[in-house]
């Protein structure tokens, strides 16, 4: 979890090199206790069909397609909103337990708990 | 910029729902007031400021459809209970929030300049996946009428 600490990045837009599709790098926060890792993602205007988490090498994949599309016949008067789908990409660290990672998303907030691995977490010696 | 106590609303940034935007004379102010060069400004500031965006001018997206105007903004995990939504006796369109969240007061607000045409009866206001829809219907008179040649 290199990038997984920082209290609050910044979102920039980044480019999925395989397929060119602009997506934003979304709002998202991150915490650490005893059991894990927790993560706050903000999705505005996401349902919960359009979340894909996926894991390869070690990278978390969060991709997250927007379904709140302009409907026709809207015409802008101002805008000021990406309507970019959200992408984050963050490097998990080994002590991750992959199979148990959970996501709940509500009202456009997106909630990853990083369990880690039994192995990793503090075990409590009892003195004799 | 001085000092404002916790708890006053500060002017928030206008724009008209015509295509003409202005920023109100007020909101260059409004930023010298964040700026990073006054760090007791800043420290009142944060409070004041959105914890996802760290902006405390609620961004919007206006539209126009035939018979209504629209106002879109961005509030993921934000609780109808925490939004509010007013229509001024001017006839301003006051859109804010304000919530805690980890200690943290999270506030921000947009205000919106209803054209002529816009029917003050017909506001409606929806919370889905993170996005409040306010939704102003247009004046019968202001709709397009085909009009028969005797």
């Amino acid at each position: 979890m290199n990038n997984c600490c920082t209290n609050d990045e910044s979102a920039v837009a980044c480019t999925d090199t395989q397929t060119n599709v602009i997506f934003t790098k979304p709002h998202y926060r991150a915490k650490q206790d005893e059991a894990g890792y927790s993560l706050r993602v903000y999705v505005p205007g996401v349902g919960k069909s359009g979340v894909t988490l996926t894991l390869a090498k070690e990278v978390l994949t969060i991709t997250a397609k927007r379904s709140d599309a302009t409907p026709e016949g809207w015409s802008s008067l101002s805008r000021e909103l990406s309507t970019d789908d959200y992408q984050l990409r963050l490097h998990l660290d080994t002590k991750i337990d992959s199979d148990r990672i959970t996501a709940k998303l509500e009202d456009g907030v997106l909630d990853v708990a990083l369990p880690l691995k039994e192995a990793a977490q503090p075990r409590v010696i009892d003195v004799v | 910029m001085g000092y404002v106590p916790y708890g006053t609303v500060i002017a928030f940034v206008e724009v008209t729902m015509k295509h003409i935007r202005y920023n109100h004379p007020l909101s260059s102010s409004f930023n010298e007031l964040f700026s990073e060069f006054d760090p007791f400004s800043r420290l009142l500031g944060h409070r004041f400021r959105d914890l996802v965006s760290g902006d405390s001018r609620l961004p919007a997206d206006v539209f126009e459809a035939d018979d209504h105007y629209v106002a879109r903004f961005q509030l993921p995990g934000v609780p109808k209970s925490d939004v509010s939504v007013n229509l001024e006796p001017n006839g301003e369109l006051l859109v804010s929030y304000e919530r805690e969240q980890d200690s943290e007061v999270a506030k921000a607000g947009r205000r919106l300049t209803l054209p002529e045409d816009a029917n003050a009866e017909e506001v409606k206001a929806k919370l889905e996946d993170g996005i409040l829809t306010v939704t102003v219907g247009k004046a019968e008179v202001a709709k397009p009428r085909a009009i028969t040649i005797d």
